[in-house]
């Protein structure tokens, strides 16, 4: 299946000095106006699928797979600090914004589309897992376009954050974002392959036999992980971040899948997740 | 409040409980090392394990003071899945499903393209919904708890839902890897569909449910009269029951299949509702027996009737029904072919 | 407790109709005392009606039930106030 635009949002919280994306404006942006009853989560998911999308007119089927690895964690943590701390009833309109579908209930309202919209997550493989399920629907026909975007918050006060990701507590910074793919059937000059997870990188390479030599990883390689890719041309997304100890956001690997396809050249996209397993994405032309 | 708590009480290692419970099924179901090594893992919930969250914030409450403690203190949605395949030695597609009511149906229907991709001989899918804090009162606040404390779907006296917990697991093979003898029920697929009228509640004319429907019947290359009997989702609240019934008048015209209902029994399970009333169902269609609800009256002015009397369960197909806050709608279709079928 | 309607009830409930329901655009002075506030030009629905009357219940006490009573209060702020300060007598 083909790329047709791709979009990126992907924004640093000093964690001394924390200052969120401005979602909002990109959606002002897009939309001409302010929605209101959206949290920030929704807001990230809104404003980057309005900004991939570009006032395209989609046919109504098209397919919206949203991925998320922590949800609406401000949200979340405010309803059940409202319960556990302060014995009180959430806010309706705060619980319903905590609710699965929310976000993609306002983006598939503004885009007009009625098809299938779905919500994955898979650890940091989010984006990836749902990028697999679009895939999979525009292959059996289900849509001609299908609209793929992952997207995480920080959510402060930035100390309880990194506590909640298992993050140094001294971290300079955390990322946050918005990142999104608009696939179609029809020829463009780049394809995207179904990712292929597993446990080694040698499995990797000898399944997906890429016919490119640039790899770009989302993480920063082990030596031994260097060694295996030797024939290969790596580029390590955010490196200097990485280094730095900046802490990646959920929907990380998605930033650095879109910064893949923006160099629109054949590549091998490599992402790992927490427990071992990697995952591939070959952009093709 | 009401609640439909399960007769296990909460374990005290919830993962570890879910974890032996899981490889219980997977023994059950004979699957050696190879085969869980190409079984995937989808769970579809509302809340995952936001009540170990929740437990972990109430302790550390009582420790630190409510300044210091971090409220939603476990974030991942797809923790749980890993956590589970790498202990059960599954394959590494283990896809979690947030699509609040429809999560695990929705589950079901990637279950099945999982397979007829090849990515994966088998999958497990899990339905699962432990009860917690935030789903109960949120559910209070927004009204939608039966004052009666009982669910009526469809009857004009219906005044809305009483949440349940549960875990619902539903076990796909690939024809190939299924012994003749199991060859009973065959997922024939389903079909998802926005309706981005309201945040909170279905269209009443029920077009949107009705058109998730037909795609479902379609993709399946079935009709409508070719429908045995209906799962509905039945929520009894006043608007999403309206919406269900305009839509299956819609689709099924006068010639209404029987439709039976769990939820007046469990509860709304939320997320864990969509597989975990499929099983239900498969479990009811083993005995030969179709689910009925005895004190459902219907006289609604609805027109539709949940089934009061202990029936027979005809052989065919059986239509899902399953819709979320949102609007995500989903229909499943399960064939039976009965249990002589198979000799 | 609030037991009459006064200028004072009227401006803290149009307060927190702009705040409960991120109405960012609205002053208190853009919402008249007798101007419809579901449907129309204030257009709050059903979820607005839920974040008011929870609202409503947090500061005066006052519980609004069910959707009929919540229309019925809500039909503008005079009506709303008044639901107040009858329900304190």
């Amino acid at each position: 299946m083909y790329i047709e635009n791709s979009y990126s949002l992907l924004h640093k919280v000093d964690a001394k000095a924390p200052e969120l994306a401005d979602a909002q404006s990109v959606i002002q942006h897009w939309h001409g106006k302010r929605i209101r009853r959206i949290d920030r989560y929704i807001q990230l998911c809104v404003a980057g699928g309005l900004a991939c999308t570009e006032k395209r007119e989609l046919p109504g089927n098209t397919g919206v797979y949203l991925a998320t690895r922590c949800g609406a964690v401000s949200t979340s943590a405010l309803v059940m600090k409202t319960i556990e701390a302060e014995n009180e009833l959430p806010k309706p309109l705060h619980f319903i914004n905590t609710l699965g579908n929310s976000a993609g209930f306002y983006l598939t309202q503004l885009l007009q589309v009625t098809g299938t919209a779905l919500v994955l997550s898979k650890e940091a493989h989010s984006f990836e897992a749902a990028l697999l399920h679009a895939l999979m629907d525009l292959s059996l026909g289900k849509s001609e376009y299908a609209l793929v975007g992952a997207f995480d918050e920080v959510a402060l006060p930035v100390e309880h954050q990194l506590k909640r990701l298992n993050f140094a507590p001294d971290a300079p910074a955390l990322f946050e974002g918005s990142h999104w793919l608009l696939l179609s059937n029809q020829h463009k000059a780049l394809n995207v392959s179904l990712p292929i997870f597993a446990n080694s990188l040698v499995e990797i390479v000898s399944v997906t036999q890429p016919a490119a030599t640039n790899v770009q990883l989302s993480f920063a390689p082990t030596d031994a992980e260097r060694e295996q890719l030797s024939e290969y041309q790596v580029n390590v997304f955010c490196q200097r971040e990485l280094d730095q100890g900046v802490a990646p956001h959920g929907a990380f690997s998605a930033a650095s899948l879109i910064d893949a396809v923006s160099k629109t050249v054949p590549m091998l996209h490599i992402s790992r997740s927490d427990n071992g397993y990697y995952c591939a994405v070959a952009l093709n032309d | 409040m009401p609640y439909f708590r399960t007769a296990q009480r909460t374990p005290t290692n919830f993962y570890q409980w879910l974890i032996e419970e899981l490889d219980q099924l997977l023994r059950d179901a004979k699957l050696d090392a190879d085969a869980r090594r190409q079984t995937a893992l989808l769970i579809g919930s509302s809340s995952f394990d936001v009540h170990v969250s929740e437990q972990q914030y109430r302790t550390e409450i009582a420790n630190l003071g409510s300044e210091q403690a971090v409220a939603m203190p476990i974030v991942g949605y797809g923790k749980l899945a890993e956590r589970c395949g790498d202990e059960l030695g599954l394959s590494p597609h283990r896809h979690t499903y947030s699509t609040a009511c429809t999560s695990s149906a929705n589950a079901m229907i990637y279950g099945k393209q999982l397979i007829e991709q090849s990515l994966v001989k088998h999958v497990l899918v899990l339905g699962l919904e432990p009860e917690n804090n935030t789903s109960a009162l949120g559910f209070y606040g927004l009204g939608l708890i039966s004052p009666s404390e009982q669910m009526h779907p469809f009857d004009n006296d219906r005044d809305g839902l009483v949440l349940g917990e549960g875990l619902g697991a539903v076990l796909l093979s690939d024809k190939s890897q299924t012994p003749e003898h199991e060859q009973r029920f065959r997922l024939m697929g389903g079909a998802i569909g926005t309706d981005n009228h309201s945040l909170t509640a279905a269209h009443v004319d029920g077009a949107e449910i009705a058109r998730v429907i037909e795609q479902a019947l379609a993709q399946a290359n079935i009709k409508a009269q070719d429908i045995a009997a209906i799962k509905v989702h039945g929520t009894a609240s006043l608007k999403n029951d309206e919406a269900e019934a305009a839509a299956l008048h819609r689709v099924f015209g006068p010639a209404l299949p029987t439709a039976f209902a769990f939820k007046p029994y469990i509860g709304h399970t939320l997320g864990a509702c969509g597989a975990l009333e499929v099983a239900l169902t498969l479990g009811c269609l083993q005995v030969g027996k179709l689910p009925c609800t005895p004190n459902a009256k219907g006289d609604g002015d609805l027109g539709i009737t949940i089934t009061n009397k202990p029936l027979p369960s005809p052989t065919g197909y059986y239509l899902f029904n399953c819709f979320a806050f949102g609007g995500n709608n989903n229909a499943l279709l399960v064939h039976d072919q009965g249990a002589e079928a198979r000799h | 407790m609030v037991d009459s309607v006064t200028d004072e009830l009227k401006l803290r409930l149009k307060q927190i109709i702009i705040e409960e329901c991120d109405k960012d655009e609205l002053t208190p002075a853009d919402i008249a005392d007798d101007a419809p506030l579901l449907g129309e030009e204030l257009d709050l629905d059903s979820l607005d009606v839920l974040q008011i009357c929870m609202a409503v219940k947090k500061e005066y006490g006052v519980r609004i039930e069910g959707n009929t009573a919540a229309r019925r209060a809500l039909k503008s702020i005079n009506t709303l106030a008044q639901t107040i300060a009858d329900d304190a007598r």
